[in-house]
């Protein structure tokens, strides 16, 4: 055991020091290349230079679940993209297989070797906070698709999101739960290890004392936990409106079995990670009735939206989910950064990502301001017979 | 609070099925076999497809599982530690190439059945909920607990009193004298490794069954309180590790009740310590390190 440890600690450390290394021999890379700027405007745009577009995903291991959706959102929009012409894109992904080490070799893999133009994701908040310091110092522009934990455009201007926070996906479920199933008392249960369920339960805490709603039970558990029957009944010996839970679906779809198993019947209510076709197949009927705040919904009618979900249905025999959703848009938005100067450069990626305004995309009206944060309506939607319907 | 004990004995039954087969291959041959993890985690995939391929009634489905644990065991025993047999590290280098193998198998599993969890059908067994005296119990969890009672006395009916419990136990005294008087070891080793599987191989079904789902990390997600449950049992020790596995569900079970999930890994390895420093051999443990 304390060789594995000391080997790894000497690992990481080994790891450090090259990204220092690498990133203090290249430091922010502000020269432009001529080919990657073109003639035209907007939709009139043509650039020679094929464009490479690089993607971190997290392809295997814990986070497969939301990687392999997104790989296939963005694939498809890049084929749209390509289809549309002006600029030809190539796409470059990376999987880091759900680790640290995995998600900081990608993006210096990305930015150094590949030389891309910019990059989407990583999958998971965790490695975000990690990776976007070094495409900050690098200067390369990020956009997370998925990454909703607090804190991360505030990395550094280069870094963007497209991804609602989990805060505001959240601050909507539970006024619009509450105004539905009359929510006096709650019980909240959350993985207390992962950083973005844990950024999520403070917000939930939050928005519940600001609704005046009593928080009756107050549980955690481990993101790989499987057995959750000792918090769960506690929440069986306690009268609650509704569960406020707040996991990655891997806990997910046990937890909200064992409750259903176990005679827990009332509502519940989640975040983000609820937004998934996957979830409702895996539940069956344990998933009726459970109330999702999230970025997209199967049943908005934004614009695109019903020949995103038939085109991605026909490509992979599957119905998108919500990862799928926001990676497609987030090639889109790039691409509207790219065409805004009809340039291709890292520094006016950077420039243009943070002025778009009221974009229309498949999740609605979307705007990122100069910070990097995103804009957009959050959906609230509720299981009923097996399908996502808007509440 | 009631509700939360019969937790505790419900976690602490599967704990246990996983323990003593685990605890069976260290008794007799001393072997630390690390590749039981996986088998227990092949057991529930395996389960799930036979399942979902075939929808046999769960009294026939567990058979078959325990069929397929036992194959699987044997072949443990013949890739990882048959090989090494007479090496002087041979106890050492047997419990490397079982973490290798482990491993493979659960590498396997990913090639066969993807990265997503897997889950039974929804239909394949209808979960009924009963109520004692204000106690909630599924019907998984009542055939949990019957399940391991049947298969924990059974395994100990067969260690004391049939012919291939008497060799098992032979061999555990003295691997050469048994040869001497005629047992044949490596028939006693294959059968050893046959139930210690075939038991983990169960174990890992009926969590699935219980949890709703598995994925590859199952295996992982009880080895380390399973092995709390040897150790705290005493290594190699069927009725301790019976104990200890019940003692422990209810100490992770009683920790939630009266503090926070947070403690719940503490308190059980906190009582792990507690008792590997006031009784080194564990709870059930002798001075005599071997036995069944």
């Amino acid at each position: 055991m304390r060789l594995k440890t000391s080997s790894g600690a000497a690992l990481a450390a080994a790891a450090l020091l090259a990204t220092a290394a690498c990133v203090s021999e290249t430091g922010a890379d502000t020269t432009s290349d001529s080919a990657l700027s073109g003639a035209g405007a907007g939709e009139e745009c043509t650039i020679d230079e094929t464009v490479k577009l690089g993607a971190v995903f997290s392809l295997t291991e814990a986070a497969a679940f939301a990687g392999e959706y997104q790989k296939q959102g963005l694939e498809l929009a890049v084929e749209e993209l390509n289809a549309a012409g002006g600029i030809q894109y190539e796409l470059i992904l990376e999987d880091d297989g759900t680790t640290l080490d995995g998600s900081t070799v990608a993006f210096e893999k990305l930015i150094n070797r590949d030389e891309v133009s910019a990059i989407i994701g990583p999958t998971l908040s965790g490695m975000a906070f990690s990776t976007y310091t070094d495409a900050q110092s690098a200067g390369v522009p990020a956009l997370g698709v998925s990454t909703t934990a607090e804190g991360i455009p505030e990395i550094g201007d280069y870094i963007f999101r497209a991804s609602v926070p989990e805060q505001v996906a959240l601050a909507a479920s539970i006024p619009a739960a509450k105004a539905t199933l009359d929510m006096q008392k709650v019980a909240v249960l959350h993985d207390s290890a992962d950083e973005f369920t844990a950024s999520a339960y403070n917000t939930i805490t939050d928005e519940l004392r600001d609704q005046n709603i009593e928080i009756v039970v107050d549980e955690s558990f481990g993101t790989t936990d499987t057995d959750f029957s000792a918090q769960l009944g506690k929440v069986l010996e306690e009268e609650v409106d509704a569960v406020i839970l707040s996991a990655l679906p891997g806990a997910t779809v046990p937890l909200v079995k064992q409750a259903r198993d176990l005679g827990i019947t009332a509502p519940i209510v989640g975040g983000n990670a609820f937004n998934s076709p996957v979830l409702v197949g895996a539940l069956g009927d344990a998933a009726e009735g459970l109330i999702v705040g999230g970025a997209w919904s199967a049943a908005s009618e934004t614009t695109g939206n019903a020949e995103f979900i038939s085109a991605f249905t026909a490509k992979y025999d599957r119905e998108p989910d919500q990862f799928a959703a926001q990676a497609y848009t987030g090639a889109y938005l790039i691409d509207q950064a790219i065409r805004a100067d009809c340039d291709a450069n890292r520094e006016s990626i950077k420039d243009n990502l943070g002025q778009i305004l009221e974009f229309d995309s498949i999740l609605g009206p979307i705007s990122i301001d100069e910070g990097g944060e995103v804009t957009q309506t959050p959906v609230v939607q509720i299981i009923r017979d097996g399908a996502f319907t808007i509440l | 609070m009631a509700q939360q004990l019969a937790n505790g004995v419900f976690a602490g039954s599967i704990y246990t099925l996983f323990a003593i087969g685990f605890t069976l291959v260290f008794g007799i041959l001393r072997h630390l076999n690390l590749a039981h993890p996986a088998i227990f985690t092949a057991g529930a995939f395996v389960g799930i497809e036979v399942a979902t391929r075939t929808e046999i009634p769960v009294w026939i489905l567990f058979p078959v599982i325990a069929a397929f644990g036992a194959l699987a065991g044997v072949l443990v025993e013949r890739i990882a530690f048959r090989p090494l047999r007479g090496r002087d590290d041979e106890h050492f280098a047997g419990l490397i190439s079982s973490v290798a193998l482990g491993g493979v198998v659960i590498a396997l599993l990913q090639a066969r059945y993807g990265t997503e969890p897997q889950s039974f059908p929804q239909e394949y067994f209808p979960n009924q909920l009963f109520e004692f005296a204000g106690i909630r119990v599924t019907l998984t969890q009542l055939v949990t607990l019957g399940l391991a009672l049947v298969l924990m006395l059974g395994l100990a009916w067969l260690v004391s009193a049939t012919p291939l419990g008497r060799a098992m136990r032979a061999v555990a005294e003295n691997p050469t004298a048994a040869t001497v008087v005629g047992v044949n070891v490596g028939r006693v080793t294959a059968g050893t490794y046959a139930l210690s599987s075939g038991l983990g191989a169960i174990a890992g079904a009926l969590l699935a069954l219980n949890l709703g789902q598995a994925g590859r990390e199952l295996g992982a997600s009880i080895e380390l309180i399973g092995f709390a449950v040897i150790i705290l049992g005493g290594l190699g020790s069927l009725w301790g590790a019976m104990a200890a596995g019940v003692i422990l569900g209810l100490a992770e079970a009683l920790t939630i009740h009266l503090f926070d999930s947070t403690w719940k890994s503490l308190v059980a390895f906190a009582l792990l310590f507690a008792v590997l420093v006031l009784r080194p051999r564990g709870l059930f443990g002798h001075v005599k390190v071997r036995e069944v």
